[in-house]
């Protein structure tokens, strides 16, 4: 196993060296301009210490984006591997404490969203698959399949529109109410009001998420429900709520587990269009706006940060997937 | 014969075989058979030819033809369209999609608008008529522009006028510029003041004492101007610095001690500049008075000014420099605009009630029933021209082109309101009517036949701030009709840029399907090529491949696609050369997803018996793949291309509603969005986004339906 893993990690990092080649060769090539033009109006930032001539500088140093592609890189990859990750331009303070600040939001509106779609999602799944071609199966599938093609922005202005503005029931946009202040407002009051932003963007976030759980919930069911051990469970004379709960769902955990082994580092990632249209101040709000004014450092990070989470979650299901089934043979 | 065969083989793949004689239950084959019956009184004539070649087949083996045989051995892809067709969602699904299509394509061709007219309409509105106020700050007028004039001076004219002539009541108020030059403000009268500069006509000019030449100890040098009498010129050639030598009544002075200047104190003041045709009489006159205030010869009197030694003999001379008044001239013919010159002048005549001939015309002052009127004489006669008055009405654009009626219809109004101290008034002015000119679209006054303006009894709302009054009426005004509501005319209502909404849907429309089906055919164009090659070589090419299609896998596309789509913003690349772009870049970044699927197809599919049958057979390499392998790929390929359709539409239309995709004037569904993008907007104008997100939608589901469908068509396995 640990030489399983231990191969499976090296080869990760073998893969991120040439992602990161990407994501570098990606960057190198913007017009210079471009970047420049950014560094300019950026340089004239509220708050910003550093003069365009010192960010122009410190960009050529940091990322050799004066040197060829491959030359560059290695400037750049040094640099990244040393911890060097130098300061955001656009909130001009250092990348890593400004991913600091937002990631935590990020993960908890992750977390709840996660945590409420699988609530949700693998009950109904397996609902659909044992009882297939009944009213409740065709429900989910074409609701999973409406969640499946919901487009985020559409979703969250509507939601925005129904819950926030005609029912006025949750706040629309930003973390916390501005007339509060942590320390002054009773800590109860204030975590309500937060949870009252939160609300709308995790419904989002489990809306266009929700349809694809309950999809591979149900197919995998159904899968295990044809195979010949539930038969035979069947055969035997085995209650059907046990066949169900002992055998066939047991059985359909497996690849369920994996998947969300899969897609635990992604709860770091942040959900980009969400945080933006909420205003929740999460990595993908603070790296939309990062991409948007060309704020090199923190966009270098972040495509990175995005690409090691995305193998991390790869790496994971792997391991998951060996950890949960014992018939899985590692070599 | 062999190749047929091996085809026929592959069109039925085993598992369908296998499924439709093992599993099918009793129930599904009796369903089954009563659907095929219906269906094959129309379809033996077509598939005849398919049977023929079914029945060659079936004649070699060894099993009958009998009826029950033959329903199951139907051409596949029939079993397929079958299957596909009793899935109602897919049904649906597929309407959904013949639906928006017709109305993209078919739609943006029938219906009446283009996806960039813009519509305009007359909008019954309060606009701000006119501007008047009496107005209490000076400007000022000058008579000949000067380039040189002392622009501080000019600035505090006004600043000297309010707070020290009115409150003082003074008369005039001398002034100095930076030059020191004097000039005296000088009143006229009430509202009228006129700068003039005091020059002074030197006649002569006097020195008391100078500077006549200059020495060194070496040996004297004078200066040429200077020729001493012999006498003198001894005395200086024997002194040295200090000294003071008299000679001639004169005192010279040596200021210096080795170099140094002559420095001369004369007993009768010395001329240094005269005028021509100065007599000496006068010079002597001057020379007996000069420390007197005034000089007089020849019956004038000449003032006398002392500059240190130095003393002007002249003759004070005022020049007219400017006009600085709070009065306007309205001139009977509206519109005419004046130079700064020609006010101050006839500002001026209005001010000394005088006459002057201003660019070879006459022009007097009148005063009739408390108004005062700058006249103009034609020929002998003495007609009004304009009113001076301190009233300004101006069109609220400041542009000075009201009538004199309406002006003075206005001063009754705002006199009135000043008096009852009224804030808000209705009042009827007769004004002329506006008729929009039918070439540029501006509002210009009506003319009847004759050329005359034609006037009409309108009702203004007069609003009073301070000393401002702002005349508003009711006009019909030609504007771009943005955020129109649904109407007869336009179902969806008009947009931000007063564009019909529907025409833009359909054109966006059609352009988000094709960038769909262009990105979709680049993945997939990509993704068979090279996860065909890793299926099929296996060994390190496939290692390599699938090594090429993680490290893609791993690139966050709508993080780049945002990165890229800023840059392109930036450099202000054109509409059409982003949306190539976009559509490369997005395939780029999709065919990994079906680089693997390709891929594990072909793995599974390569260990088949068929496989090994055309390999046994030494049919070539291309010959497998194409012939063989992509026909068996193709379901699967299918169903993630229609799903991947709707994956793609989503993105396009996310990136152009962050105004990152295709922009402004051309349309996507996405950008129709982002016309509404605050949250204000938003919650108005419903009826713009809400119909586009529902067609977003619809056509996504409506491809997720079909590509459900189509795998449950393909594969029956779950169907059970």
């Amino acid at each position: 196993m640990a030489k399983f893993i231990l191969k499976r990690v090296l080869l990760s990092i073998i893969i991120l060296l040439f992602v990161m080649l990407c994501i570098y060769a990606i960057m190198h090539s913007l017009p210079t301009s471009y970047v420049e033009a950014k560094a300019l109006n950026l340089s004239q930032k509220q708050g910003q210490t550093k003069t365009y001539q010192e960010l122009v500088s410190e960009m050529n140093a940091r990322y050799g984006l004066d040197k060829g592609i491959i030359g560059g890189y290695f400037v750049y990859l040094g640099n990244f591997i040393t911890g060097n990750f130098g300061d955001s331009w656009y909130y001009t303070i250092p990348v890593t404490q400004e991913f600091n600040k937002t990631i935590w939001n990020s993960f908890i509106l992750g977390v709840i969203s996660f945590i409420v779609e699988m609530l949700i999602a693998i009950p109904l799944g397996v609902l659909a698959a044992r009882k297939q071609y009944s009213f409740s199966d065709y429900a989910v599938t074409v609701i999973s399949l409406i969640g499946i093609s919901l487009p985020t922005f559409f979703t969250a202005s509507l939601l925005k529109l129904i819950f926030g503005t005609k029912l006025g029931w949750f706040e629309i946009a930003g973390m916390h109410n501005a007339r509060l202040t942590p320390g002054v407002t009773d800590s109860f009051t204030y975590f309500l009001d937060g949870a009252a932003h939160f609300v709308l963007p995790a419904l989002t976030l489990i809306i266009v998420s929700i349809g694809g759980m309950m999809r591979y919930t149900r197919t995998n069911m159904l899968e295990v429900l044809n195979s010949d051990y539930i038969r035979t469970a069947r055969a035997k004379g085995v209650p059907e709520r046990r066949v169900i709960n002992h055998h066939a769902f047991r059985n359909t955990l497996i690849p369920l587990v994996t998947v969300m082994g899969g897609a635990l580092p992604g709860l770091f990632a942040g959900a980009l269009i969400t945080e933006t249209l909420f205003s929740i101040q999460g990595i993908g709000y603070a790296s939309y706006h990062a991409m948007v004014s060309g704020d090199i450092p923190f966009t270098m990070f972040y495509l990175t940060f995005m690409a090691i989470l995305t193998l991390l979650g790869n790496l994971m299901a792997d391991i998951s997937y060996a950890l949960v089934d014992p018939r899985v043979r590692v070599e | 014969m062999d190749d047929k065969e091996k085809d026929q083989e592959i069109v039925n793949t085993p598992e369908e075989v296998k499924e439709e004689t093992t599993l099918s239950t009793e129930t599904e084959v009796a369903e089954e058979t009563t659907v095929e019956e219906k269906v094959e009184a129309n379809e033996t004539e077509e598939n005849s030819k398919d049977s023929g070649i079914m029945e060659e087949n079936l004649k070699e083996g060894e099993t009958a033809l009998d009826d029950a045989r033959r329903v199951k051995v139907v051409s596949p892809g029939m079993l397929v369209a079958k299957r596909f067709f009793r899935n109602k969602l897919a049904l649906v699904g597929m309407f959904i999609l013949i639906f928006l299509f017709a109305f993209c394509f078919l739609g943006s061709w029938i219906y009446k608008y283009d996806e960039d007219d813009i519509f305009q309409t007359y909008k019954e509105m309060y606009f701000n008529y006119a501007n008047v106020d009496y107005r209490e700050t000076y400007d000022y007028y000058m008579f000949e522009n000067d380039p040189e004039a002392d622009i501080t001076l000019l600035a505090y004219i006004n600043e000297n006028i309010l707070t020290k002539m009115i409150p003082d009541d003074l008369d005039t108020l001398p002034l100095q510029d930076k030059n020191g030059k004097e000039y005296s403000l000088n009143k006229l009268k009430d509202g009228i003041y006129k700068l003039v500069r005091n020059d002074k006509d030197v006649s002569i000019t006097l020195a008391k004492k100078r500077k006549v030449g200059s020495f060194t100890v070496a040996g004297k040098i004078y200066e040429d101007w200077f020729s001493p009498s012999t006498s003198l010129k001894n005395k200086l050639d024997n002194a040295s610095g200090g000294d003071i030598i008299n000679d001639g009544g004169n005192s010279y002075q040596l200021v210096g001690t080795k170099r140094g200047d002559i420095i001369c104190t004369y007993g009768t003041p010395a001329v240094v500049s005269k005028k021509d045709g100065v007599e000496d009489a006068f010079i002597t006159e001057a020379q007996a008075h000069y420390e007197d205030a005034t000089v007089t010869y020849d019956a004038v009197t000449y003032n006398v000014f002392k500059d240190g030694d130095t003393y002007l003999i002249y003759v004070p001379v005022d020049v007219d420099y400017l006009i600085s008044s709070k009065m306007v001239i309205d001139c009977y013919e509206a519109g005419t605009q004046f130079t700064d010159s020609f006010i101050a002048r006839a500002l001026n005549v209005v001010g000394t009630d005088g006459t002057a001939d201003i660019y070879g015309t006459v022009y007097k002052t009148s005063t009739e029933d408390g108004e005062v009127y700058l006249d103009r004489m034609v020929g002998a006669e003495q007609q009004h021209y304009g009113i001076i008055s301190n009233l300004v009405a101006r069109r609220y654009n400041g542009e000075d082109t009201l009538t004199v009626e309406y002006k003075k219809q206005a001063k009754e109004v705002i006199d009135y309101m000043i008096a009852e101290n009224i804030y808000s008034y209705m009042a009827n002015i007769k004004s002329e009517k506006m008729v929009e000119d039918p070439d540029t679209g501006e509002l210009v006054p009506a003319e009847d036949e004759h050329g005359d303006p034609i006037y009409d009894e309108e009702e203004f709302e007069v609003t009073r701030t301070q000393r401002n009054f702002v005349f508003r009426n009711i006009q019909a005004k030609y504007v771009a009709d943005i955020y129109a509501p649904p109407s007869k005319d336009h179902i969806l209502g008009l947009d931000y840029n007063a564009m019909d909404v529907l025409a833009r849907i359909m054109y966006g429309g059609r352009i988000s399907l094709v960038i769909g089906f262009i990105v979709v055919f680049i993945e997939i164009v990509l993704g068979m090529i090279l996860g065909g090659i890793a299926g099929y070589f296996g060994g390190i090419v496939d290692n390599i491949i699938m090594r090429i299609v993680d490290i893609f896998y791993c690139l966050p596309s709508l993080p780049i696609m945002i990165i890229l789509g800023a840059a392109f913003d930036a450099i202000g690349m054109p509409n059409l050369e982003r949306i190539i772009w976009m559509m490369v870049l997005l395939g780029i970044l999709g065919w990994p997803g079906i680089a693997r699927l390709v891929r594990g197809q072909i793995l599974s599919l390569r260990e088949q018996d068929f496989m090994i049958a055309a390999e046994a057979s030494g049919l070539s390499n291309r010959r497998r793949i194409f012939k063989h392998l992509i026909p068996n790929v193709m379901p699967q390929l299918i169903v993630q291309a229609t799903m991947g359709l709707g994956g793609v539409i989503i993105t396009e239309s996310t990136l152009s509603f962050l105004g990152l995709g295709v922009k402004y004037p051309m349309a996507t569904w996405g950008a129709i969005i982002n016309s509404v993008s605050t949250i204000n907007d938003m919650i108005k104008y419903t009826y713009i986004w809400i119909p586009v997100g529902a067609l977003i939608c619809l056509a996504v589901i409506a491809f997720n339906f079909v590509g459900d469908g189509l795998r449950d068509a393909f594969d029956p396995k779950m169907k059970r």
